[in-house]
């Protein structure tokens, strides 16, 4: 009974299954498409990558690393755990923030 | 026809804001999408054609936002959706969408239950989540799967829309002498 219905649904709908000619539709969407605004947040990934060639290519890895190591074990734990807290719940505010963005456009 | 041609179209129109490769997606998605909005509208063909101009716009405003995870198409139907409800709700009396075009019609031409009409008076017995289920499924070519993502619910609910709307319709079908 349900196999026969769903054929004659099936059947029903596909015979209902209209192509429709577009007649200018794409023409009138195209017309009417806003202007974007030019769009420059390029910039910040092209900085960025120059200045990590630049860092790369005129420090002194060895001084650089013994001086992160040196700031790190002299700082208080409280600091760095606060300063790692706080990174933390910055990328999750941001990761949040993107996914009710995605989720409201689609 | 295929998704790497969409994909080549949506990076054009990501990358160089290339109206001529939106065009194209436009061109090759008109049809199902206005055919889809037409049914939901119950045949109104002006409010179909405005909400899939919406629907295109919103399209093109927040493709960067497209993420390839599914396909194009199934993307695209999700805003028409949104764009059919949000229209929907923006009418203060609900009614507008579902009875304006038949009861017009039906008003004006008693023999409005020919064959091309029945589909809307049989679309009209559905709730509009049935109706929106058994559409994409059985009009549009959808999985189950691929419509809950659509109208964003869980799958189980979207086969429990699409059972009711296929006693709905079987019933109407057999009432008109379908099936004998």
């Amino acid at each position: 009974m349900e196999n026969r219905d769903d054929k004659m649904i099936i059947d029903w709908m596909e015979k209902h299954r209209v192509e429709i000619s577009d007649n200018g539709f794409s023409n009138r969407v195209i017309h009417r498409l806003p202007t974007k605004k030019r769009d420059w947040s390029w910039i910040v990934g092209a900085c960025t990558l120059i200045g990590v060639v630049v860092v790369a290519l005129l420090v002194d890895w060895q001084t650089l690393l013994s001086d992160i190591l040196t700031f790190i074990f002299n700082t208080p734990i409280i600091y760095l755990a606060g300063g790692i807290f706080t990174v933390a719940v910055g990328v999750l505010i941001y990761v949040l923030y993107r996914e009710e963005e995605f989720l409201f456009v689609s | 026809m295929s998704k790497a041609e969409d994909l080549l179209w949506i990076s054009q129109v990501v990358v160089a804001d290339d109206h001529r490769a939106f065009e194209r997606l436009v061109c090759k998605y008109q049809s199902s999408v206005r055919r889809f909005l037409l049914n939901l509208t119950l045949g109104d063909s002006y409010l179909a054609d405005d909400l899939a101009q919406e629907t295109f716009i919103k399209v093109y405003l927040n493709i960067r936002s497209f993420k390839g995870i599914s396909a194009f198409s199934t993307w695209l139907y999700r805003i028409a959706y949104n764009v059919f409800f949000d229209a929907k709700r923006g009418y203060q009396h609900t009614e507008a969408i579902e009875t304006i075009n038949i009861d017009k019609e039906n008003s004006a031409n008693l023999d409005f239950l020919t064959e091309k009409h029945d589909i809307y008076v049989a679309l009209k017995l559905l709730r509009p989540e049935e109706r929106v289920a058994v559409l994409l499924c059985y009009m549009e070519g959808k999985t189950h799967k691929e419509a809950a993502g659509i109208m964003n619910l869980p799958l189980g609910t979207v086969k429990t829309h699409i059972l009711n709307a296929k006693s709905k319709m079987g019933k109407f079908l057999e009432q008109q002498g379908y099936g004998k």
